[in-house]
């Protein structure tokens, strides 16, 4: 094993990541193609395929292997036949993954044709797959019904290539604002940045104090951007801690968090120096699923982490990935919804859930694995004043009562901080004050460093202070401040 | 009893049904076929629930009819055309609307070897239908604050309708990327082996349905030789 002695200086350097990628594009692509196809007008009934169209988009985008494309085309077919699109199933589980497969065909050996410095691939895939995917279905009803040849040859296979011509007008049309919003976000994989993973499992890597989570000198750049997002961060994480990160938008708080769940190296794409420690384990030794064992996270769009159909199907995800027993599956979920408060919801589907009851199920997701650490990316966001109360105290009660260490990164301070029992400011990358909540706040008010995040009855008494009045305790809620006002008087 | 039906039995019955449809060519059997199938989706009690879904499949097996007509076709054959394209497509709704969907999805996977990815993508992309349609309905509406008319001729409202596919499109697709990274914390594809909450395991009810259809098969084909069905 190699001895590192200065940790500063070591790097990992990581491509956009996104193995799943393929998934959960062609996923989205196919549920927006069975709702276009519900809603969208026809031309003397007749509609574009959006199935084979929303595929090829997908297809040209993630550009699976065949045997994945194989998967898009079966899924495709099954996802047609379950939302009764379909008046006659048989032909399309075979026609669909035929359409997937000769898309992929295209996409892996005709990416060369351009015009103008725009790729062709969604115009071809989009005419010859339909074709070729149409041509088959129409077959199989031309011969399972036994159809005569003259309707087959004269009405079924010109009526394909109709909308063929259809699809090679709407795949482009969806393809090209979608690539540029990849290209926008930077995540496309370019062929350089695949040349670059690194391997850090011959390292001695051991942190220096062990603690729950500690990161050491951790910097990290994105891919393509000049300025890294971290720089030079030491903090521990102790056991129990209830930690509340604040900072301006854009001043690294989602990326600090990431690194507590691996995501940074292991996912996204850059060059992360330093090193992360979760339960003693440097994170560059392990993957993001083994360190979801230790800390689960809750990520700002929370409602994207939802993926099941009803609430123990959801919260059964996690345990059924792992292979665990469906025994203790059960068990477990019963726990975890008892945890939330959602017992009664068990077997409701997502789509009859509030927003709130959405969030506390994605907590109920993340706390059946019983991670350690419970991270939360502005969770609060999307809440109105109620349901922000209503979230703090069952993360309070996560925290006190069933022992879960907390990292929340916050904006709205005043509903998080009477239950936090420290806090990080942090900007530029740069950890500024790490502290009680008090001090962290006073440090904010007296360096004019995000002052408008300052609980206002807690600026109230910071401005009361200025004015010569001695005030006790920290008003870190608008009822200690009543409490210490009626002790003045 | 169907109800209690492991989803793998359901899968056999849907393509011995099937299979038998095919094999019949003459109007009687399969009137008989399409009427059990009915049947049964009654006695599950979906028949009213599916009555629109039902309705659709008749007017497309009368279309079918009418085509084999056209073509030349003789009325008897367009009879068999359109009820054999009825018997191949009910049994179908019978299937889903008396499976769990993760009863079926385990199914897929432990029995009939599906890869887990492909069941995941078949479960997610239902899942996100009904968030998308709302979606839809509001990019519509704020569509429309902004002007956009759903009149005119064909072309203008396919151009239009492309101001509500886009923003839909790339507001999902951003999408994309948090699940991506959301699967991976979950430890999705991290285990060889996935474990399922429901048990499809076939029990001997399963194994008699099975063995009754095999012999039903044998009897429909012995039939058909002899110009009966």
């Amino acid at each position: 094993m190699i001895q590192i002695h200065d940790i500063s200086k070591l790097e990992f350097h990581h491509r956009q990541g996104g193995q799943f990628r393929w998934i959960t594009i062609s996923t989205l692509m196919l549920a927006i193609g069975t709702i276009l196809h519900l809603v969208s007008p026809s031309v003397a009934g007749i509609t574009p395929n959006w199935t084979i169209a929303t595929y090829c988009v997908a297809i040209c985008l993630t550009k699976p292997t065949y045997r994945q494309a194989l998967g898009i085309g079966l899924v495709a077919a099954l996802v047609n036949v379950l939302t009764s699109k379909s008046g006659f199933p048989y032909g399309n589980l075979i026609s669909e993954p035929i359409g997937a497969l000769s898309c992929a065909f295209i996409v892996h050996h005709f990416s060369f044709l351009r015009f103008r410095g725009h790729s062709l691939l969604p115009v071809i895939t989009g005419i010859i797959s339909t074709c070729l995917s149409g041509g088959v279905f129409v077959t199989i009803l031309k011969f399972v019904m036994d159809l005569p040849m003259v309707v087959y040859t004269a009405g079924m296979l010109p009526l394909v290539g109709v909308i063929g011509l259809l699809n090679g007008i709407v795949t482009p049309v969806m393809y090209y604002p979608a690539l540029r919003l990849f290209v926008s976000r930077g995540v496309l994989d370019s062929l350089e940045e695949q040349m670059v993973i690194s391997d850090h499992s011959q390292f001695d890597l051991k942190p220096v104090q062990e603690e729950l989570i500690s990161l050491e000198h951790v910097s990290y750049i994105y891919n393509k951007q000049k300025i890294p997002v971290l720089n030079d961060i030491n903090l521990n994480i102790h056991e129990g801690d209830f930690l509340v990160i604040a900072g301006e938008s854009g001043s690294g708080k989602s990326s600090l968090c990431m690194t507590l769940t691996g995501a940074i190296p292991h996912y996204f794409g850059g060059v992360m120096k330093g090193m992360v420690y979760v339960d003693g384990k440097a994170t560059t030794q392990t993957t993001i699923s083994d360190l979801a064992c230790h800390v689960g996270m809750m990520l700002d769009d929370y409602d994207s982490q939802l993926v099941a159909m009803t609430v123990e199907e959801e919260i059964a995800f996690s345990l059924e990935n792992q292979g665990v027993n469906p025994k203790i599956i059960k068990e477990a979920i019963t726990s975890a919804l008892d945890k939330v408060g959602l017992t009664e919801y068990r077997t409701r589907e997502l789509s009859k859930l509030s927003g709130g009851q959405r969030q506390r199920l994605v907590i109920a997701g993340v706390l059946v694995t019983n991670p350690d650490i419970l991270v939360f990316d502005e969770p609060t966001s999307a809440l109105d004043p109620e349901g922000t109360n209503a979230f703090y105290k069952l993360i309070h009660t996560l925290n006190t009562r069933y022992g879960h260490t907390v990292v929340i990164v916050e904006h709205t301070l005043e509903a998080a901080l009477p239950y936090a029992n420290r806090m990080v400011l942090i900007d530029h990358g740069r950890i500024l004050c790490d502290s009680d909540v008090e001090t962290v706040l006073r440090y904010m008010y007296d360096t004019h460093i995000y002052v408008s995040a300052i609980p206002h009855v807690f600026a109230c008494q910071l401005n009361l202070e200025e004015m010569g009045y001695n005030l006790g305790s920290a008003w870190l809620s608008t009822e200690l401040a009543v409490q210490e006002l009626q002790e003045v008087q | 009893m169907i109800k209690n039906m492991v989803p793998v039995t359901k899968l056999i019955a849907t393509f011995a049904f099937s299979f038998w449809a095919l094999v019949m060519h003459t109007t009687i059997p399969l009137i008989i076929l399409v009427a059990a199938e009915l049947l049964i989706l009654a006695v599950c009690g979906n028949l009213q629930r599916n009555s629109k879904a039902v309705g659709s499949l008749a007017v497309f097996a009368v279309f079918l009819g009418f085509v084999q007509l056209l073509g030349g076709g003789s009325v008897e054959s367009a009879y068999v055309t359109g009820l054999r394209m009825m018997a191949m497509t009910v049994v179908f709704i019978i299937l889903l609307t008396t499976t769990r969907l993760q009863d079926l999805t385990a199914a897929m996977v432990t029995q009939i070897k599906i890869p887990y990815e492909y069941a995941f993508m078949f479960t997610a992309a239902l899942r996100f239908v009904p968030d998308f349609i709302a979606e839809s309905k509001a990019v519509q509406e704020a569509q429309a604050c902004r002007g956009l008319s759903v009149k005119g001729n064909v072309f203008k409202r396919m151009i239009n309708y492309m101001s509500v596919i886009q923003p839909l499109m790339l507001k999902s697709l951003s999408r994309s990327e948090t699940m991506a990274l959301s699967l991976e914390l979950r430890g999705f594809g991290s285990q060889q082996r996935h474990s399922f909450m429901s048990n499809v395991q076939p029990n001997a009810m399963d194994y008699g349905l099975i063995g009754g259809m095999i012999l039903i098969s044998a009897v429909v084909i012995y039939l058909r030789i002899h110009g009966i069905v």
